[in-house]
């Protein structure tokens, strides 16, 4: 049986190319970066040429792009960098403030809620139905006291893109109006990087993540762009510009750097593909009775990527789908696992945009990337009938 | 060098007539438990003997812990019944005590053979004085003493400190075999403690309702099942394929009945799998008014479909008990892993809490799951968990 992979939006099929170029390089220039002999240096070399290409690949120019663990970390960073003022602001009259979007990936939300704990007051913004953030919604809650504002590129479980631009022109417009200091922007970018531009952020945002396993290059690698250096939460050698000190993955840095080269030189070619197989996937869940999709889309519908699409099999588990998938080798995730401690974590984004639990209960993501064919988004609508009609109650 | 095992039997001595029998079934119990364990046992009026080569004695003792029938064990030092002896070993047990830092004790004894020249008053002053006068520095306190010595005059002389309580009850298998719905949650693997405990073997059954119920839902019931073999020495576990039944259920019953359905199905699989290995009865985790299905009225409608007694030893206990006993036994760690079945499809709104008894059994006969059920318990996967899968459960 071919394994049909739909969940390119957890993670994509690394590269062989790039893995085994990056590995050879790696197992010759295994110095570390830091050294100043000869090894050391062709190391360096490579790192620094591997950030180049990195930011060169997205189209950046200014700033500077900070090698990290993976998104996760790259999330991390910003939100770590106003704990000490945190601390300063305690003494203060009010409280610190904080605005993120109530869509926003675990990294962020998870870690919000431990500064909340620390005394950091967070405004949670809901997108509308279809899953969008209004700038407005962001304007109405910026004040004084607000040091940071999160808002994801591309939303992972809706495809959702985000006006990013709007938003901060809103921001930058308010905080003038305000007369106020302005708060740090800082985007998740990581499921917006090979999907779509994201020249602009640099205009826009303080700071955005990236993350290399979206784009076919290895796990534990990732990125932050920073327009301006941050208070460093993390200390220890002085690496990556003392905002992320440890040795530095030379490997993992230089597999990115040729994974996102790859991704920017076929971004035109993929979405092309991703749009026609986002058509197929449409027009096939739209025969499939009763079935929608989260929230309601049409092909080719600027809001949202093509590749990331929500849909509910209503009466049927989620969980129940991807476990009847899997056992035809098929692979699609699950919105709503049924574990009472994910649970509600991962209905999060859906209840945000007010989809009904039992609906929300039963959506499944479906993820395209550079390698699916039409033939697998065949084969997928075609088991998902099936198992649909024997398995609905 | 061998260590001693003094073993005090409980509701086992009450048995005038069975005592043999009962006997045999806890000698049977540990025999099973310790495997290719040399040891010898030995029966005594009031009093079992367990010897084991000293390198075993730690797994004995464990055996000895969670085996039903035993009220309590200790390691003893067994000698003549010569009170010169008999204060001998009552220096050597005190020793270890009072190294672990003991300063007050008291000495209880039991002179079971009267023919013993000292009665038990003068035994222990006998062997108190004598302590005391190795250990000057050690006091007596009868009330809240460190640690008791113990003094049994026998067919031989016994001297213990430490008692370990055991799970008393009956030994597993006297009351002949129940089989167990064993649900990955929190009240069933009690359930199933609590019968081992009353002398029941046990052989559980799990309902497997793929995809709807996930591979780690079933891996925690295999978990269970290991646990609960500390006290059952072993047990079947039925993995019956659910799934066909759930879904003809969920075609063709209404909303509000179907979980009583499913109740009563999973009853009729319990009767034919309990016939068929000579069980004498089906053990639930229910307790009375906990959920919807758990009235009385839904209860007599799923006992309905068997002709067994349907034994509910949690009947009477909130959750809280029933939590506090499932800390203790350490299941509820495993419970609470979030691997729930994905039944919400199949929980109605507003279930039936006061069913008309006669509409839904013939509800049920309507919905003709006979060759279903049959086919279920012939599909089902036996997997059996012996004592040595239950030490490998964490303990």
């Amino acid at each position: 049986m071919k394994d049909i992979y739909l969940d390119w939006a957890a993670t994509a099929p690394p590269d062989p190319d790039i893995m085994r170029i990056a590995l050879e390089f790696s197992l010759k220039a295994y110095g570390n970066p830091s050294s100043k002999y000869w090894l050391g240096k062709e190391a360096r070399q490579a790192l620094e040429e591997s950030r180049l290409r990195v930011m060169r690949s997205m189209g950046v120019t200014k700033g500077s792009l900070i090698f990290t663990s993976g998104g996760t970390e790259a999330d991390h960073i910003p939100i770590f960098a106003i704990l000490e003022k945190l601390k300063r602001a305690s003494s203060a009259e009010k409280p610190m403030h904080a605005i993120i979007s109530s869509i926003e990936h675990s990294a962020i939300e998870e870690q919000m809620r431990i500064l909340e704990r620390l005394g950091l007051q967070v405004s949670r913004i809901d997108p509308d139905s279809k899953g969008h953030i209004e700038a407005e919604q962001i304007e109405s809650r910026i004040r004084k006291e607000t040091a940071l504002i999160c808002i994801m590129n591309v939303n992972n479980e809706t495809g959702a893109i985000q006006n990013i631009k709007a938003i901060a022109e809103s921001i930058k417009e308010t905080v003038l109006q305000k007369k106020i200091k302005k708060p740090w922007l800082h985007v998740d970018a990581v499921q917006a990087l090979g999907k779509l531009s994201i020249r602009d952020l640099e205009d826009y945002a303080d700071s955005f993540a990236i993350s290399a396993h979206k784009i076919r290059g290895p796990k534990g690698v990732g990125g932050l762009w920073i327009a301006r250096p941050l208070e460093a939460f993390i200390r220890g050698g002085g690496q990556e510009s003392g905002m992320r000190p440890g040795t530095e993955n030379l490997f993992g840095a230089l597999a990115f750097s040729l994974a996102a080269e790859k991704a920017a030189l076929s971004m035109q070619e993929n979405q092309e593909k991703a749009i026609a197989l986002e058509k197929r996937l449409l027009d096939g869940i739209s025969s499939i009775p009763n079935t929608l999709t989260l929230p309601e889309r049409i092909p080719q519908d600027k809001g949202f990527v093509p590749s990331i699409i929500s849909m509910a099999f209503p009466g049927l588990g989620g969980e129940t789908m991807v476990r009847a998938l899997s056992d035809c080798h098929i692979a699609v995730s699950t919105g709503s696992a049924c574990m009472s401690n994910i649970h509600l974590a991962e209905r999060r984004v859906l209840k945000a945009m007010l989809v009904p639990d039992d609906i929300a209960f039963s959506s499944i993501r479906v993820s395209t990337g550079p390698l699916t064919t039409p033939q697998d988004i065949d084969s997928f609508l075609e088991q998902a009938e099936v198992l649909y009609r024997r398995l609905k109650t | 060098m061998h260590d001693l095992f003094l073993i005090k039997p409980g509701e086992i001595e009450l048995k005038l007539g069975n005592r043999r029998e009962f006997t045999r079934r806890l000698k049977e119990q540990i025999t099973k438990r310790l495997k290719g364990i040399p040891f010898i046992f030995e029966e005594y009026p009031g009093r079992f003997f367990l010897t084991v080569e000293e390198k075993d004695s730690e797994l004995a003792l464990f055996v000895l812990q969670h085996c039903p029938g035993i009220n309590g064990v200790a390691k003893a030092i067994r000698i003549k019944k010569d009170i010169d002896e008999i204060c001998q070993a009552t220096v050597e047990c005190a020793k270890t005590e009072i190294s672990a830092g003991s300063h007050s004790f008291k000495i209880e004894a039991r002179r079971s053979d009267k023919s013993f020249p000292l009665d038990s008053y003068k035994i222990c002053v006998v062997a108190g004085n004598s302590l005391l006068s190795e250990y000057p520095k050690l006091s007596v306190d009868v009330h809240n003493p460190d640690f008791i010595i113990s003094i049994e005059i026998r067919e031989q002389a016994y001297v213990y400190s430490r008692t370990v309580a055991g799970p008393r009850g009956l030994p597993v298998g006297s009351q002949g075999k129940g089989v167990l719905l064993l649900s990955g949650g929190i009240d069933s693997p009690v359930a199933g403690y609590m019968m081992a405990c009353r002398g029941l073997a046990l052989e559980s059954i799990y309902f497997h309702s793929y995809p709807y119920t996930s591979p780690e839902a079933q891996q925690k019931v295999e978990r269970l099942a290991a646990r609960i073999s500390i006290w059952t020495g072993g047990m079947n576990l039925w993995i019956v394929p659910f799934t066909d039944i759930q879904l003809a259920i969920a075609k063709a019953s209404y909303e509000e009945a179907k979980t009583l359905m499913l109740r009563m199905a999973m009853m009729q699989v319990a009767d034919i799998i309990a016939h068929r290995i000579n069980a004498n009865s089906v053990v639930t985790g229910e307790s009375l008014g906990q959920v919807a299905s758990q009235t009385a009225e839904n209860m007599r409608l799923s006992q309905s479909k068997t002709s067994l007694p349907v034994l509910r030893p949690l009947i009477g206990i909130d959750k809280e008990g029933i939590i506090a006993i499932a800390r203790q036994i350490g299941t509820y760690d495993i419970s609470i892993l979030p691997y729930e079945d994905c039944c919400v499809l199949f929980s109605p709104k507003h279930p039936i809490l006061k069913p008309d008894f006669g509409e839904l059994r013939s509800h049920f006969e309507s919905l003709a799951l006979g060759n279903l059920i049959e086919s279920a318990v012939d599909n089902s996967e036996r997997k059996c968990f012996d004592f040595a899968d239950a030490l490998k459960s964490g303990i």
